[in-house]
């Protein structure tokens, strides 16, 4: 329990003056009896007793009582919430006709269903949704927290006669997950040889569960991992957690490298049905990545691998000028770490890190980092509006526009698009013999020219148009220093020192000031430094506090009513 | 001139009266002439003719009758009949005690009213006496006064005051007291009640005694609802009592003591001790007085 306004506190000073006031005040009640010849008062105990007893009377009690209760009401004591780890699961049911073949005790798509309605029960606080997967995945049912009807459309689900595609079913998975906080189970028989690669992505928690002809569901994951690089000569923490699903206690060693080298190797024991929490302090020079490994034995070992980046995102300012795209400018957006500024008109002044051109048909062309859209427009082809008039053509010879009505899926740019730095151009994917799309890398300059109207093709619908603005993005950025920047979540380091009283709504004071936050939304006005918590760990939700002044200021108003009856019947 | 005699007709209302009717006070059989009057018969002293018997050396000439001498040439000399009522002396007790509880009071005077009454309806000359500290003689009832309103309208103006001394009041009253009387006391008792002496003196004088004992539940056991500094009413006098259990007990043990010895004593001098309970209703007081258990007075 903590008080947000621990100054209230001063109220019991109050307590010596409501006493002697008492004292003062206080009336010796006396009542006339016919003789005193058979009272005995002898004892001086009983005397002692009766003279404290006309002093400390209820009333004072009362008051005394109501004091301390207004007191502490109005020091705003808070019950702290309870914390809550919940998120959202994609419980991912493979049904393919592998999952039909049989061991003693049934199917394997027995072992799968039972295992899948196991875990629903287990996660009833959190909100779940149920796909089926063989070939094309379904949703079968999404259940609200608290809901008890995932078991029961897990156990209506039937195996069929497709094949098994994962990465379809994590595809689609992940789509139904509206942020990162949420995980994706998959219950598969384990047998499609899908690249692991496409377990290890980077948004969600994907957890897999095998269900093999002997029946076994044991698993041992890393269900998260994450590395805080030390600085000013502290040791880099490497963090893990392991989780031992199966039954059986997991014996074996877990690996720590970093870029390849190896750090710690330590022997690692895990009890069944477990989970454990490992915390390494290695004092490591610079390096960009880490991974984790574990060695036992396991069913299904795609997931005893993880890798973290040790850097952060870094962010990155992006400049769209057009007239109105909103295509454009929300899968910009999307971008991690990106700022887009919406500008109809660009002038040489605009600093940032990439300019996306959307049919610019205007004056000058930025020197730079370039996103061209829709070539057709001239002036990115035509030296003399370039801003670096160094004569030199860049691009008039390499132009191939791409004829309108170009039909373009998903399907098919998903597989083909990556930008290869190079330094003249390099086609990125053509239609037909026209060049769709290319890269060029000159001196300074560097661009990716989609030479389509992406408000003329379904491209834009699919999920392979945010990847290709991410991939050409990354790649026009090779090169820039960016200075690190913060984003909401990221643990700061203070170098003021930090704050003080965070834990309470309110304004908070801060070394060189007040910081103003939202004084009604509990959440907002808490700025304590956030957990570092990487993609797909499990964020912990602290309740809001519970308030007890309301109770506690009707208590005093209570006592101060009793006390009040007690003094009138007294008269 | 007849005085106009006023009492509080609050305190003696219709009620009363009608309780006062019905329980009639008993006849000592010895004393009774006829069914209703009690009288004393005494020759000599009074006005009513009884005989005649003849002239003895010594005897009053005036009382010789002369007629009878001229007719039967005897000396004969009248004889009278001595007829004096019987006296009722009402003893009440009028000190600050009695005012408490609230109730006290009232029904002693109604009591002792209807004692005066009963007894001026037997014919007896009645005198009521109050006391504190010191008796005094507050009204001598009319014989013709078949109701008493004299000693009515005394009681009604009587206040509760003063202290309580039961012993030297009921030496005072033996004082006053004629030879065979009747002394009723209404008191609550509440005061040191050493008498065997005093009632000697009127067990001695043939005088009947009637202890009337008037208490409430209070005195027995105190109604403490909070911490309250007891203060005699009488006296002043503070103490200290919290009221608790044992306490209570302890009071109640000395109260019950005191009464049961009160009553011996005055059993030990023939007298009689009746309880009256303010709980108890009136009317029920009323015959416990009239006639207290055994005795006829």
């Amino acid at each position: 329990m903590t008080l947000a306004f621990p100054a209230g506190l001063w109220l019991l000073t109050l307590l010596p003056v409501v006493v002697a006031a008492h004292l003062f005040f206080h009336e010796k009640r006396s009542i006339f009896v016919a003789s005193l010849m058979f009272w005995d008062s002898g004892d001086p105990r009983e005397q002692h007793r009766f003279r404290l007893r006309a002093v400390l009377s209820m009333n004072l009690l009362l008051q005394v009582a109501a004091v301390t209760t207004l007191a502490a009401a109005l020091s705003q004591p808070e019950l702290a919430g309870a914390t809550t780890s919940s998120r959202d699961v994609v419980i991912c049911i493979d049904t393919s006709a592998s999952t039909l073949a049989r061991h003693d005790d049934g199917t394997r798509f027995d072992t799968i269903r039972a295992a899948a309605s196991r875990f629903a029960a287990d996660h009833r606080e959190s909100a779940r949704v149920v796909v089926a997967f063989s070939g094309k995945p379904r949703v079968v049912g999404s259940f609200a927290p608290g809901d008890g009807g995932a078991e029961e459309a897990i156990a209506a689900i039937a195996p069929d006669h497709g094949g098994t595609d994962l990465g379809a079913a994590l595809a689609f998975a992940e789509a139904l997950l509206p942020s990162v906080d949420g995980t994706v189970h998959i219950f598969t028989d384990g047998s499609d040889g899908v690249d692991p690669g496409v377990i290890d992505n980077d948004r969600h928690v994907v957890h897999v569960v095998g269900a093999r002809s002997d029946g076994v569901t044991d698993n041992v994951a890393i269900v998260a991992a994450d590395v805080s690089p030390g600085s000013g000569g502290a040791p880099t923490r490497f963090f893990a957690r392991i989780e031992n699903l199966g039954s059986a206690q997991y014996e074996g060693e877990l690996i720590v490298e970093a870029d390849g080298n190896e750090l710690i190797r330590r022997p690692l024991i895990v009890e069944a049905e477990a989970s454990q929490t490992i915390l390494l302090e290695v004092p490591v020079a610079t390096f960009e990545g880490a991974s984790f490994l574990l060695t036992g034995e396991d069913l299904l070992n795609v997931d005893n691998v993880a890798y973290v980046s040790a850097s952060r995102i870094a962010p990155t300012s992006i400049v769209l000028v057009t007239r109105g795209n909103p295509f454009l400018e929300s899968a910009l957006s999307a971008l991690p770490g990106a700022t887009v500024t919406v500008r109809t008109l660009y002038t040489p002044a605009i600093d940032a890190d990439i300019v996306v051109l959307d049919r610019r048909d205007g004056t000058a062309v930025p020197y730079g980092r370039i996103l061209a859209v829709d070539s057709r427009l001239p002036g990115i082809h035509d030296p003399a509006r370039l801003e670096r008039a160094d004569g030199e053509s860049l691009l008039a010879s390499d132009t191939h526009p791409v004829a309108e009505g170009v039909e373009t899926s998903a399907a098919f740019f998903a597989d083909l698009w990556t930008v290869e730095p190079a330094p003249g151009r390099r086609p990125i994917f053509t239609s037909g013999s026209r060049l769709a799309a290319f890269s060029l890398d000159r001196d300074d300059l560097r661009v990716v020219s989609l030479n389509f109207d992406v408000t003329r093709t379904n491209l834009v619908l699919s999920d392979a148009f945010p990847r290709l603005l991410f991939n050409a993005a990354d790649w026009l950025l090779e090169g820039i220093e960016r200075p690190w920047t913060v984003r909401t979540g990221d643990t700061v380091p203070s170098s003021t020192g930090g704050y003080v009283d965070t834990r309470y709504t309110g304004f908070a004071p801060a070394d060189d000031g007040l910081l103003a936050v939202n004084l009604f939304d509990p959440s907002e006005s808490d700025i304590r430094p956030a957990m570092a918590a990487g993609a797909g760990d499990t964020i912990e939700r602290s309740a809001p506090p519970r308030c007890l002044w309301p109770w506690l200021a009707a208590t005093a108003a209570l006592l101060l009513v009793i006390d009040t009856l007690l003094w009138s019947r007294s008269r | 001139m007849t005085r106009a005699v006023e009492f509080d007709t609050t305190l003696f209302d219709a009620e009363f009266f009608s309780v006062v009717r019905g329980a009639r006070l008993p006849v000592r059989p010895r004393d009774a002439v006829r069914a209703g009057i009690r009288a004393v018969r005494r020759l000599g002293e009074s006005l009513e003719f009884a005989e005649l018997r003849p002239y003895q050396p010594g005897d009053d000439l005036r009382l010789v009758d002369w007629n009878a001498f001229r007719r039967l040439d005897r000396v004969l000399v009248r004889r009278y009949q001595a007829e004096r009522s019987h006296d009722l002396v009402v003893l009440l007790d009028t000190s600050a005690s009695m005012g408490v509880p609230a109730g006290r009071f009232h029904r002693a005077r109604r009591l002792a009213g209807a004692v005066a009454v009963m007894g001026a309806q037997r014919n007896d000359r009645v005198t009521l006496i109050t006391f504190d500290t010191v008796s005094r003689l507050s009204v001598v009832h009319s014989r013709r006064d078949t109701n008493a309103t004299g000693v009515l309208a005394t009681l009604s103006a009587l206040r509760s005051t003063g202290q309580t001394d039961l012993v030297e009041s009921l030496v005072a009253a033996g004082e006053r007291v004629r030879r065979g009387s009747t002394l009723v006391v209404l008191s609550d008792l509440l005061s040191p009640t050493a008498i065997e002496s005093p009632l000697s003196r009127l067990q001695r004088n043939h005088v009947r005694t009637l202890f009337v004992h008037v208490w409430a539940a209070a005195d027995r056991t105190p109604d403490l609802r909070s911490v309250a500094t007891p203060i005699d009413v009488e006296t002043g006098d503070e103490t200290a009592f919290l009221g608790s259990r044992p306490q209570l007990e302890e009071h109640a043990r000395r109260f019950d003591h005191h009464v049961e010895a009160t009553a011996e004593r005055v059993r030990a001098a023939e007298g009689e001790f009746v309880s009256i309970p303010l709980s108890d209703p009136f009317s029920q007081n009323v015959l416990d007085v009239a006639r207290p258990a055994g005795a006829a007075w």
